[in-house]
């Protein structure tokens, strides 16, 4: 049982590490491959939950990459879990920071980099929008969470509401909603 | 004692900074410039070297700032500093769902949370290809190499099992011959 505990920390350490040192653009660009690795793969946690972890992540201050990877680690192994699934978020561009600020004062942009993160860019939104089609699938499963999350997408696409709000409205409509479904389901009992 | 203020400058900076990425950008800058840690000059440096390594952007910050001020263990003291306040805030949170998880309000909460959050998602995926190929002045004139790499990535991450890090990295090949 032991063995299996630190074979499963080493596990999330190591996965959480590779999700470090491969994402670039933030938090977001993280999300396909938590839900690969950990979900699809691996089977540490279900879909929602995995929606669970980035609606926590997003309402809580502090970096995106590091709320999800502590959500996820505490949820799969307790507190030892958020240990190494932070640290493994974090070494990577610790280690690669460190050696630009020992070896270069300055870093200017030059037209390869801007090529390549252009690409970069666009694969990710490719990879996200797939994300997005197969959490939406155990997601919204109703007309209601349709509705929602229609609704949501207006609102921060082209409102630019902020996540915060969506979040605590979606949290709203939903208190509402199922306490209604249940005061017309005594109704008729 | 530069230790101990790298830390607690940090672990202010992970508190208070919502939304992550580019908002917590803003205050990372105003909190160290006004010390004087670093110049402005510096800052955009960070900001460009963060765009193009991986990892957050606050711990590629924290860690550069750090290493600057207090060598190599204020890089450790910024970097903690910074992650500090989310390992707490994230745990009581997941303590508190799980807790509460077959409550009926809490159920019925994030039955709404949920699809919301996917929305949310959704819409970054919009702000993503909106840096790359979609221009906002001239919406009908598609960038067509960017979105030849958004469509492959969309059919290598659909239909096949190749690793979405390699998908990432051959995007970013792609785009050094396409862009």
């Amino acid at each position: 049982m032991k063995k299996t505990k630190a074979a499963l920390l080493w596990d999330l350490f190591i996965t959480f590490f590779k999700i470090g040192a491969f994402t670039i653009g933030g938090g977001l660009a993280m999300l396909p491959l938590i839900e690969r690795e950990i979900s699809e793969r691996k089977k540490y946690i279900s879909k929602e939950e995995i929606v669970d972890a980035f609606a926590v992540s997003q309402s809580l201050p502090g970096i995106i990459a590091i709320n999800s990877g502590i959500y996820i680690g505490y949820r799969v192994a307790g507190i030892a879990g958020a240990v190494v699934t932070a640290l493994g978020v974090i070494l990577p561009s610790f280690i690669i920071i460190l050696i630009i600020a020992i070896l270069f004062s300055t870093v200017s942009g030059n037209i390869y980099v801007t090529k390549a993160l252009t690409g970069v860019k666009a694969g990710v939104a490719g990879v996200i929008a797939v994300t997005v089609v197969r959490l939406g699938k155990s997601v919204v499963r109703d007309v209601f969470a349709l509705v929602l999350a229609v609704l949501a997408f207006v609102l921060t696409t082209w409102l630019g509401i902020g996540i915060v709000f969506i979040i605590a409205g979606g949290a709203l409509a939903g208190f509402l909603y199922y306490y209604i479904m249940r005061m017309k389901r005594n109704d008729t009992d | 004692m530069i230790l101990i203020k790298l830390f607690l400058v940090f672990a202010k900076i992970g508190l208070i900074g919502f939304g992550g990425g580019y908002s917590i950008l803003t205050i990372i800058q105003r909190e160290l410039t006004e010390r004087g840690w670093i110049s402005l000059q510096e800052f955009s440096d960070i900001a460009a070297i963060s765009q193009i390594t991986p990892g957050p952007i606050a711990v590629n910050a924290a860690t550069y700032v750090g290493y600057r001020i207090g060598g190599f263990w204020g890089s450790v003291a910024a970097t903690v500093g910074v992650s500090v306040p989310s390992f707490i805030l994230v745990i009581l949170a997941a303590r508190f769902i799980l807790r509460f998880k077959s409550s009926r309000v809490v159920e019925s909460c994030m039955k709404g949370i949920r699809p919301v959050t996917v929305a949310f998602i959704a819409s970054a995926a919009i702000f993503f290809a909106l840096e790359s190929f979609i221009n906002l002045q001239a919406p009908l004139y598609i960038n067509w190499g960017p979105f030849v790499i958004f469509a492959g990535a969309v059919l290598a991450a659909a239909f096949t099992k190749i690793n979405i890090i390699l998908i990432v990295l051959m995007a970013m090949g792609a785009g050094l011959l396409l862009c």
